[in-house]
């Protein structure tokens, strides 16, 4: 693939890596017939953010397809990049805009390496070569279309609202209903009620260009990935699209600026009903129930077929699971893999999210589901060993291997409700836990007995 | 005043008046990256040299002419503390962008042994400083010569300030091709990521001189030219030459405030080549 993108676009291509680098650490490089893709997704799988470029956007663009059919797009070269090394090329937005006159993209599949170069004035040239690794489409699992609700505002109108809260605000709660839209942040949990501030911002629906609702609503989201959304939209100018239905279901941002590019934001939402509270599993801290939450949510899509799971798939399971462990810093174990499994995934993502993109083989999508869940769990089990919700479900339908996990399942007591849990266990999770710390009575209830105190 | 009087300063070996001890300071601050400094006081004005590792040298050339007054009876070295003098002659305000201040410097050398006599004075405040001087150390000579030089650029400082400060850190060498084909003049780090080269085209608006004859590619510790960058920060102009054995020189022009020119040059030795 080779691409170049001519000074007035570089700018915008800057704030989208910038934006995309506010939420994964790996940049996913999927170039398309029409453009190229630039994705991420964020280490608790909470967040999903994909930039599409037309070739439009591009002043000369080859997407390195040798043959024009349907399916030659698998042949295109997929790959990741870490997204701090592609990031530093474009470091300084002021400099790209002000030194910078073109910026050509080459991804070389026979040495692995994405080379970016920048022509700059004075007769400046700078080249980067990263290397990359190979990789599935990263795709998550969400349908604007069937979202109960939509909003569409300028970006300064959220970017304006969101300034009310405070930096470190985590998240915020977003609630619509017919006449006024309420943005507060979110509490977790406060032992002492007194303590915490609430904001609450209201916004009239007028403020709003598209305001078309079903219903009230309510949904809790990352601010923080919010903001990586406005950073992006603000300075370029350009309407948000909101699309979101229940708590639970995500939350989807369009900035779009068709035909040229287009920017998706995913993000999870946090499920309100103790009931559907995963057991188990808490361990992972805080951003995990919301990733936890959008898998096991009966609506959510991503979900929807693991009853239907098939058994033939342990060995491909087994297979994939070897293969998904290689990490960015071991490229060369990719090239052992066996072709085989390869086209065995070949409609498989990485990690966490399925792809659901290619309709015509639901076959392979069911194969698809479970190999990706266990993957998620089995990384949760490694840490805490506990087991989830989803993964019972799945375990029951998967053999032999998984039978230990199983036990294991069934040995270990419920949680306790959520609320309780979370206050009990929230030093564990704060970044300066000192288990030491923990107990400091106010009265001694009993004297050290020691005889030389 | 009770360290210098009129009647003592024959018995000083150097004596230098100048109305704005700022000019000295900008300069003496491009090279202040150890703490200790060779002073060397000739007739044409001083040098301060300051080295490192015995891998690199930076010289500072004050001449006798940005002096309002210089006496010197004979030629004297000596080592003093940097910092210290340095934070001397800082000390009225040390900032060159701001204030008005023009504090004025008397700096008296009595030979051999005596300390290095500072007088600043400002706006009707008067402050002595007397710093302990040590024996000179052998300076390096690194035997670079004008005859020896193969590749010269001289050029505008902005693109290698920029280049400089977004180097990559990373990256243990930075490997420096100079030659008299495409790309003329390139700067490479191999960073835990992967390579960053930036290109200058000898065609460059920013080029005034363009003068090589070999190919030359070598690298050099990208730890040992850091103390490069603050010289590179206050300068305006730059010269760049190589020798044949890979000897970088760099000369840095500054511009102090009365417009006076000076220059800072700082000699580095290549890496060695690894043998195969």
């Amino acid at each position: 693939m080779k691409c170049v993108i001519p000074g007035v676009n570089i700018k915008v291509f800057g704030r989208a890596i910038h934006s995309l680098a506010k939420i994964g650490d790996e940049l996913y490089i999927e170039p398309h017939s029409t453009g190229v893709s630039f994705r991420t997704v964020n280490s608790s799988r909470s967040a999903f953010a994909s930039f599409h470029f037309d070739s439009r956007f591009f002043s000369h663009f080859d997407d390195g397809l040798v043959s024009q059919q349907p399916d030659a797009e698998d042949e295109t070269v997929k790959c990741k990049v870490s997204m701090k090394a592609f990031i530093s090329v474009f470091k300084s937005l002021a400099a790209l805009e002000r030194t910078v006159e073109k910026c050509k993209l080459v991804l070389d599949g026979e040495d692995a390496k994405l080379g970016v170069q920048l022509t700059c004035r004075h007769g400046i040239v700078k080249s980067c070569t990263l290397s990359f690794i190979e990789c599935e489409t990263l795709q998550a699992v969400y349908d604007k279309d069937s979202c109960t609700t939509h909003i569409h505002s300028q970006a300064r109108v959220l970017s304006d609202a969101v300034l009310n809260f405070q930096l470190s605000q985590e998240e915020v709660t977003l609630s619509v209903s017919p006449r006024k839209t309420i943005l507060r942040n979110y509490v977790d949990d406060e032992p002492d009620p007194g303590k915490a501030i609430h904001t609450m911002l209201t916004l009239q629906s007028e403020e709003f260009d598209v305001y078309d609702i079903s219903g009230d609503c309510e949904v809790t989201f990352c601010l923080k990935e919010l903001r990586a959304v406005l950073t992006f939209a603000e300075p370029v100018n350009l309407p948000i699209t909101s699309h979101f239905s229940d708590p639970g279901s995500p939350i989807i941002f369009c900035v779009n600026n068709s035909p040229m590019f287009e920017g998706i934001f995913v993000l999870a939402t946090l499920s309100q009903k103790p009931d559907t509270q995963v057991s188990g599993s808490h361990a992972l801290g805080r951003r995990t129930p919301q990733s936890v939450h959008k898998r096991n949510d009966p609506e959510s899509p991503s979900c929807s077929q693991a009853p239907s799971a098939m058994n033939r798939t342990v060995q491909s399971i087994n297979e994939s699971l070897r293969v998904e462990s290689p990490t960015v810093r071991r490229p060369q174990k990719t090239n052992d893999i066996p072709r085989s499994v390869y086209e065995n995934r070949e409609t498989v993502s990485s990690a966490c999210t399925s792809a659901t993109h290619d309709k015509a083989n639901p076959q392979k999508n069911n194969e698809a589901i479970p190999l990706s869940s266990s993957m998620q769990h089995r990384h949760a089990s490694n840490i805490n060993g506990s087991v989830s919700q989803p993964e019972i479900s799945l375990l029951r339908l998967e053999a032999n291997n998984m039978a230990a996990e199983k036990e294991e399942e069934e040995v270990i007591p419920g949680t306790p409700p959520s609320k309780k849990f979370r206050f009990f266990f929230r030093p564990c999770f704060e970044s300066t836990f000192d288990p030491l710390t923990l107990f400091e009575p106010d009265k001694i209830l009993a004297e050290d007995s020691d005889d030389d105190s | 005043m009770s360290l210098c009087s009129q009647q003592d300063d024959r018995n000083y070996k150097l004596i230098a008046k100048t109305d704005n001890a700022k000019n000295i300071l900008q300069v003496l601050r491009a090279v202040n990256f150890r703490e200790s400094a060779t002073l060397f006081a000739t007739a044409n004005g001083l040098k301060v040299t300051v080295e490192e590792a015995k891998c690199l040298q930076a010289n500072a050339f004050i001449q006798s002419e940005l002096f309002q007054e210089y006496k010197i009876q004979e030629e004297v070295t000596f080592k003093v503390d940097l910092n210290v003098l340095v934070e001397c002659l800082s000390i009225f305000g040390g900032s060159i962008f701001g204030g008005s201040s023009t504090p004025s410097l008397k700096m008296c050398y009595g030979g051999h042994g005596s300390p290095l006599i500072l007088l600043l004075e400002e706006a009707g405040a008067l402050t002595d400083c007397s710093i302990c001087t040590l024996e000179a150390d052998d300076t390096l000579d690194f035997n670079f010569c004008n005859s020896g030089v193969v590749n010269k650029v001289i050029m505008r400082s902005d693109c290698l300030k920029e280049i400089f400060s977004e180097l990559d850190t990373s990256s243990d060498v930075l490997e420096i091709v100079m030659t008299p084909n495409p790309p003329y003049f390139r700067f490479s780090t191999i960073g835990s990521y992967g390579t960053n080269r930036t290109d200058i085209s000898k065609d460059s608006d920013l080029i005034e001189n363009f003068a090589c004859t070999r190919t030359m590619t070598h690298q050099y510790k990208l730890a040992l030219l850091r103390p490069l960058s603050k010289a590179l920060m206050a300068a305006y102009k730059v010269s760049v030459r190589m020798d044949d054995r890979g000897f970088l020189c760099l000369q840095f022009m500054i511009k102090t405030e009365d417009n006076h020119v000076c220059f800072v040059e700082f000699f580095c030795c290549p890496e060695e080549e690894q043998a195969e």
